[in-house]
């Protein structure tokens, strides 16, 4: 993989070292689900070993006695009601129209590989 | 024709709803092979639609007040009865099972829906480049990118395919094309306007916001399509519903005394007519009686990195739901594959390569041992960024400054480079951190021909100072010719 330049982060020292290598990314596909073959995995990386760069200008910003903001206008996620919709409810899904769009179904159920066997 | 003027002559009955949609698929039809903003014309629905509209008026009946204007809807929204596919083929074939509430009140308005226009693939993206459908062309330049991700929703404006489109905004994804394509954009304030039947991209961030000809255009689409709906528990409206009755009229009572704050460092980085349209709109809202306060905002600066961290993350949850089980493209599989295969080798196939970076840098973001250092330092940088737009707009009532770094640049750029691509979106991603309302507006061309624009910030659930500022710009704005130049020269 090519060296990467400092990216003028903040003289973050990361910056100059490579943290997305072909391992790295691996993992966080395998979490992410994604497959990626192995002749993809080199130019996976160095894409995302450039963006990771450029994202790392946060590292240097003070933000030590700030809290984190997750949403813009409440201090907590708002939550409606815990309350199952009934099929009286708008815009309730018939079973039929819940499975319509699904690749296979059987037997009114979604159908996946076996899981046991 | 704007969409008032067009609404007015149906609700006068000089023209008719079926006439006014004829007149935009004709243009569809001439000017859409070239343009390629659309995914899906729905031209039975459409023109049954309008003819409903004609028959409610010779019956005497009120009619809405979008009543038989003809509309896009970018494909990230649902649409009853139409494909949603957004821009992936991880959706190709996905038949909504009913309408975005967004949709379902523009019907309630009278708006006749022409169809689904292109996007990024689920609105990732700045250039509509990134599309399974093929890329949109500016309709100013046709070897242009029309910005994006609502890359088809500004072209259809742009190009006279109806009076008005939806898009959806997370770091800029309604301003920047609407800059690119010479229209006007609206980011409404986060939780204005409901999300349901949205495809959602980064949810803290996205806001569904209208395109448009002229700005009081926009403010009558999104008082339709404003207020909080049970199925959006984001959505709310501090003021019950008064604020939006305001916001037409707020576009013609002028600025006297108005505070307008103009960020100086954000004409360091732009190109001389992105600096020069700036600066000539400072100089109208001065003339106009508004008052010049030069801001300084600089951890703004940072809201760029801020924003790609946590959309990038928020998307790798949200996309966690296209796993090849309840929809979407499943792969073809062996006899002893499992399920685990069945959803890496389905993502794999489905999503397109931004898609791909996207998820796996933010579930990268999110893991162990990263997750301090790039998620939550992200957060961190974003109150920061809010808080210092909230205080400024303490001191002034609106912010003015570039929507994009340049005018529009030609196809292929983004692709060879998307982190260059990601500084396009340093002058919008800060609003959408903030959850601040603001609009793109033309401001004449620039050097090459090519329109430009300036942006507008206003405070939270501040629309109608937002709209007020923006129509007196407006007014003031040098002219764009009737139709677009990339048009004319279609044989």
């Amino acid at each position: 993989m090519s060296q990467r330049p400092a990216g003028g982060a903040a003289g973050d020292a990361s910056a100059a070292t490579t943290v997305l290598d072909t391992a790295t990314v691996r993992r966080a596909a395998r979490l992410a689900r994604i497959a990626v073959r192995d002749d993809e995995l080199p130019g996976l990386a160095d894409e995302l070993e450039r963006v990771r760069v450029f994202v790392d200008a946060l590292q240097g910003v003070d933000v030590d006695h700030i809290a984190p903001l997750v949403h813009p206008n409440h201090d907590a996620m708002p939550l409606r009601p815990d309350r199952v919709p009934t099929s009286a409810d708008a815009g309730a899904l018939t079973q039929d129209q819940a499975l319509a769009n699904a690749p296979a179904t059987r037997d009114a159920h979604f159908a996946v590989p076996r899981v046991v066997g | 024709m704007s969409l008032i003027t067009l609404a007015d002559a149906i609700q006068a009955g000089t023209t008719t709803a079926t006439l006014a949609t004829q007149g935009a698929l004709a243009r569809v039809g001439a000017h859409d092979d070239a343009v390629g903003a659309f995914v899906h014309v729905d031209e039975a629905g459409a023109l049954a639609a309008a003819a409903a509209v004609d028959a409610q008026a010779a019956a005497g009946r009120p009619l809405g007040p979008l009543a038989g204007v003809p509309v896009t809807i970018k494909d990230l929204i649902a649409v009853a009865g139409q494909p949603l596919t957004a821009g992936s083929a991880m959706l190709a074939g996905y038949l909504p099972p009913r309408d975005a509430t967004v949709v379902r009140k523009l019907r309630e308005a009278g708006a006749v829906i022409l169809g689904k226009v292109s996007l990024d693939e689920f609105a990732m993206g700045s250039t509509n480049e990134h599309a399974a459908q093929g890329p949109v062309r500016n309709p100013w330049d046709l070897g242009r990118v029309p910005g994006g991700s609502s890359g088809g929703s500004a072209a259809a404006v742009a190009s006279g395919f109806g009076a008005a489109s939806l898009g959806t905004d997370t770091g800029g994804s309604v301003r920047l094309p609407a800059a690119l394509c010479g229209v006007v954009g609206v980011k409404p304030t986060y939780g204005r306007v409901s999300r349901s039947g949205v495809v959602a991209y980064a949810s803290s961030l996205d806001q569904v916001g209208p395109l448009t000809q002229t700005v009081a255009d926009a403010a009558r689409v999104l008082r339709c399509i404003a207020g909080p709906c049970g199925e959006d528990a984001t959505s709310l409206d501090p003021s019950g519903g008064a604020d939006a009755e305001g916001w037409e009229a707020a576009c013609g009572r002028g600025v006297d005394g108005l505070r307008v704050g103009v960020v100086s460092a954000w004409l360091d980085a732009v190109s001389d007519d992105v600096r020069l349209a700036v600066e000539t709109a400072a100089a109208a809202l001065e003339a106009a009686g508004a008052t010049l306060h030069e801001v300084a905002l600089p951890l703004a600066a940072h809201a760029v990195p801020a924003y790609y961290v946590i959309a990038m993350s928020e998307a790798s949850a949200n996309l966690a739901r296209y796993d090849g089980v309840r929809f979407g493209h499943r792969a073809a599989l062996s006899a002893d594959d499992d399920l685990d295969a069945l959803y890496a080798q389905s993502r794999a196939e489905g999503f397109g390569p931004e898609v791909r970076r996207r998820v796996i840098l933010g579930t990268w973001a999110l893991s162990s041992g990263y997750y301090d250092a790039y998620y939550d330092r992200a957060c961190r940088v974003r109150r920061l960024v809010r808080d210092e737009l909230t205080r400024t707009l303490q001191r002034c009532d609106v912010l003015l400054g570039p929507t994009a770094p340049r005018c529009a640049w030609p196809l292929g750029e983004a692709l060879a480079d998307p982190v260059a691509t990601y500084h396009m979106d340093q002058y919008t991603t800060a609003a959408n951190l903030a959850g601040l309302p603001a609009v793109s507006l033309p401001w004449g061309l620039g050097a090459d021909g090519l329109p430009a624009a300036v942006q507008l910030h206003a405070a939270a659930f501040d629309e109608a100072t937002l709209f007020r500022a923006a129509g007196a710009l407006e007014r003031a704005a040098p002219a764009l010719p009737a139709t677009p130049t990339g048009l004319t020269e279609t044989p």
